[in-house]
């Protein structure tokens, strides 16, 4: 019986794991730019993330949408030197 | 501008172009680059590096970043140097309260390096240029004349009904920087009170040799004549016979609305053509006569600050030297010699001013046309 419920307990952890993995699969932005040379170009940013969200189109366009972004208020008639 | 455009970066920005391949985004951005979460990456963000480039662009671009900090692009001073001289008293506390009016509605059309280089000025909106390819050589069309707008843009490629382009558009397509060289552009570290003493500046004779050529009103007008044996003692800059009409804004006021937002408003710009005398005559600029445009500032041009801050309101003319970018070789005006002289019309006299700008304008303004000739 304790031997079932070890492997229970494990599987559960496996099944949660998973489903957190999923999370983070939708949460987070997977993006490769590969180079002629098959090298992952977004790798060479040195761990840089900006890239993964900000160079992904339809990741940014969905971002956008979701979370969109508050210009600054203004009420000026007109811009510029004219 | 869509928001995308504002902020999706080229993926091939790290590889092509050398600020993304050697600086990647946090040098310049800050932010905290190894966090996936939106929040987090985005604490301590900086959205225009450049605004302060002494931090970002300074490192490479020394020499660049020091000249343009002292240029009139990055720090508007033309404008800041007009409004101080009106004010007077620079020492009292009403001046505080300028140099607010000016921080809340003028100096906000400043450049930074990014606004040429990178995205379109944030006086238009903002929004990257080439989805944040750095652009050695900035865009006329979303760059220029982003800010340069009404005045200089719409003259220039000949948007104003009924007038026409440039001919140095409409011909030859010549874009800003044939004239104006990068080191006015940036500035050489020199500091100027307006735009009429940069140098290195433009002049029409640079290409356009109006000495012996052959043209009788060049004899009789044209400064570099001025010793030629056919001056007849009124020296003109080119746009006098040159230029066709052009915008001239008035009474600009600003404030701040009940949401707390900076705001201006002018009267309906006006476009006409307007002959008067010199008011920046100096070896720079020697003509006797020239083209003015009307400015949109007003004695109470920042009377939601307080009462009375431009005391010396007439120390400066508000029908200014003007280059207006909309030559063609033939104009109404140049026609014939009557077709000026005689023509009351085209030149700035006192039935042309409101009653609060009578003796800013003094110096500027001419009884009339001079007579007419016998042709």
């Amino acid at each position: 019986m304790a031997k079932h419920k070890l492997s229970l307990a494990l599987y559960l952890c496996l099944l949660g794991g998973l489903f957190f993995l999923a999370a983070c699969e939708n949460e987070l932005p997977i993006l490769h730019v590969y180079d002629a040379d098959g090298n992952d170009l977004l790798a060479m940013d040195s761990g840089d993330s900006c890239l993964a969200c900000h160079a992904d189109a339809e990741y940014l366009q969905h971002e956008l949408e979701v979370y969109p972004v508050e210009e600054p208020a203004t009420s000026e008639e007109s811009a510029g030197e004219g | 501008m869509e928001a995308f455009d504002k902020y999706f970066v080229d993926p091939t920005f790290i590889v092509d172009d050398f600020h993304g391949r050697s600086i990647g985004c946090i040098w310049c951005h800050g932010g905290d680059n190894s966090s996936m979460n939106r929040d987090v990456a985005h604490q301590g963000l900086i959205t225009d590096p450049s605004a302060a480039p002494s931090d970002s662009c300074t490192p490479c671009h020394q020499a660049t970043v020091e000249n343009h900090m002292a240029s009139l692009h990055y720090d508007t001073g033309g404008m800041f140097d007009a409004i101080t001289r009106r004010a007077g008293d620079v020492s009292n506390a009403k001046f505080a309260k300028i140099q607010t009016g000016f921080q809340n509605h003028c100096a906000t059309c400043h450049a930074s390096c990014g606004s040429c280089h990178v995205s379109r000025p944030s006086a238009a909106e903002g929004g990257f240029l080439e989805k944040h390819i750095f652009q050695k050589t900035p865009s006329i069309q979303y760059n220029c004349t982003a800010c340069h707008s009404s005045r200089i843009g719409d003259e220039y490629m000949g948007r104003n009904e009924g007038c026409l382009p440039d001919v140095h558009w409409l011909s030859e397509g010549m874009l800003c920087q044939q004239c104006h060289a990068v080191e006015q552009l940036h500035g050489t570290g020199q500091q100027y009170d307006n735009r009429y003493q940069t140098m290195p500046r433009p002049q029409c004779v640079d290409c356009h040799d109006v000495v012996d050529d052959g043209n009788a009103f060049h004899a009789h007008h044209a400064e570099p004549n001025r010793e030629g044996p056919d001056f007849v003692g009124a020296s003109l800059t080119c746009q006098v016979c040159h230029s066709g009409r052009y915008k001239n804004c008035f009474r600009c006021h600003t404030g701040i609305d009940d949401q707390g937002l900076t705001y201006f408003q002018t009267d309906s710009s006006v476009m006409n053509f307007k002959i008067g005398r010199n008011p920046i005559a100096s070896d720079l600029h020697p003509e006797d006569y020239t083209v003015l445009r009307h400015v949109p500032t007003t004695p109470d041009l920042f009377a939601f600050y307080g009462e009375n801050l431009l005391p010396d309101f007439d120390v400066l003319p508000t029908w200014k030297f003007a280059t207006p970018h909309n030559i063609t070789l033939s104009t109404s005006q140049a026609e014939s010699c009557n077709a000026c002289h005689g023509n009351d019309e085209i030149f700035l006299t006192a039935a042309d001013l409101e009653d609060d700008e009578v003796e800013a304008n003094q110096s500027v303004i001419v009884n009339g046309a001079p007579q007419p000739l016998s042709e």
